[in-house]
């Protein structure tokens, strides 16, 4: 549920950033206000959902969190602290279990995984521009050829899978689903090699080997 | 120094010399070596193989097994027919029984542990490095006649170098009956 609301709230304010053509991560404050004012109008709280939702978004990607703006905080100065009960209208407990069973869903391992997967892919288009929420399949899957060069299918499989999870979290369009990257896996699949042995030789033992074990074996 | 340690390098000795498997050492009885003038005669199932002396006192088999037969002689005079290499207990009070194959391989990581030597798996490596040792000095067939490789194929899977000969010798044994095998 609140994952859901969560979602709702970031997909609004990606389309609002589309509608007006400025960078989803990289808003001026001056449209954030135009955002959010409305917003504040009908409700102050969800106005403040609204910015807290977008902080996060700000700073999962590393970029500059404009909503700590003294004119946006001004805004929303009226509005209490969020307490422990959430404003989402959900029970405490269930929400408690709901977050529970959010956090174990993927073990700490596989967690640790992603995250390192997605920073790698933020990292990525910071250098290449791409938008991270947003990108063309093509930049996907340059991204997995660049990556995949040395690495096991199942490191590739491994960001391919982070990515889904990613862009599913914040509510984006699945772009591992696209024909060019699901050909591109196929491709690499197909490139898998048969795991060689890395095994060590065995190696001669000789007179001297035998006598420095005689050695140690009378000494004992 | 405990009988333990002098049957220990017996095993040791003839596994280098013999270059037996552990199944013959297993198999070895009080009877099956004879005393000779120089040496011993060994006999390995219907072989009987000749364990010369050795230049270098600490390494010589002779010399070991002559110690350890005298050992098994004064220590244990009731025990003169039955394993060669008897067990020991955890007090180090033997029991006539031969060892289990499992404690050579033990005994084989003990001593290359001891003897500080860089060896994958030891206890399965000793036997192969002394097998591959044997394939350096002596070549390949004379070491497969030696060590009674039922298969060479066995011995070219540890020794990368005698596979051309391994297939060449599958090859000839093709088509013969069983009586006729090259087994070289």
């Amino acid at each position: 549920m609140v994952a859901k609301i969560v979602t709702q709230l970031q997909r609004e304010y990606l389309d609002a950033t589309r509608e007006a053509g400025i960078a989803a991560l990289q808003p001026s404050v001056e449209w954030l206000l135009t955002f959010i004012e409305p917003r504040a109008l009908f409700s102050l709280v969800s106005a403040r959902n609204t910015v807290d939702v977008i902080s996060a978004l700000l700073k999962s990607v590393g970029s500059e969190d404009v909503t700590k703006d003294a004119r946006i905080v001004d805004l929303l100065r009226d509005t209490l602290p969020i307490p422990q009960p959430p404003p989402l209208g959900m029970p405490k407990l269930a929400r408690e279990r709901a977050d529970h069973y959010l956090a174990r869903r993927l073990a700490p391992s596989t967690l640790r995984s992603y995250n390192l997967n997605v920073e790698r892919w933020q990292v990525y288009c910071r250098i290449t521009g791409y938008n991270p929420l947003s990108p063309l399949a093509v930049e996907v899957a340059s991204f997995i050829a660049t990556f995949s060069d040395r690495q096991s299918y199942g490191r590739v499989l491994g960001v391919a899978a982070a990515l889904r999870m990613f862009w599913r979290a914040m509510g984006c369009v699945d772009a591992t689903e696209s024909l060019e990257v699901r050909n591109l896996l196929a491709a690499l699949a197909r490139r898998r090699e048969p795991p060689v042995r890395a095994r060590k030789p065995y190696r001669p033992l000789y007179e001297e080997d035998l006598r420095r074990m005689l050695v140690a074996l009378c000494t004992q | 120094m405990h009988a333990v340690n002098i049957r220990n390098g017996v095993i040791l000795t003839l596994t280098y010399f013999l270059k037996l498997q552990v199944h013959e050492l297993r198999a070895l009885q009080v009877d099956d070596v004879r005393r000779d003038a120089a040496g011993y005669l060994v006999h390995i199932g219907s072989v009987e193989r000749y364990l010369g002396p050795s230049r270098d006192p600490i390494v010589d088999p002779v010399r070991w097994l002559d110690v350890w037969r005298h050992v098994l002689s004064v220590q244990a005079p009731w025990y003169p027919h039955g394993a060669l290499l008897p067990k020991f207990d955890e007090t180090r009070v033997w029991l006539p029984r031969p060892l289990s194959p499992v404690s050579f391989f033990g005994i084989y990581d003990d001593a290359a542990r001891a003897a500080g030597l860089d060896v994958r798996s030891p206890g399965v490596a000793l036997q192969k490095g002394f097998v591959i040792a044997s394939v350096e000095r002596y070549g390949a067939l004379l070491t497969a006649r030696f060590v009674r490789y039922r298969r060479m194929d066995s011995l070219a899977a540890h020794v990368p170098e005698i596979r051309q000969q391994a297939t060449l010798i599958r090859e000839l044994n093709r088509g013969r009956p069983q009586y006729g095998k090259i087994t070289t």
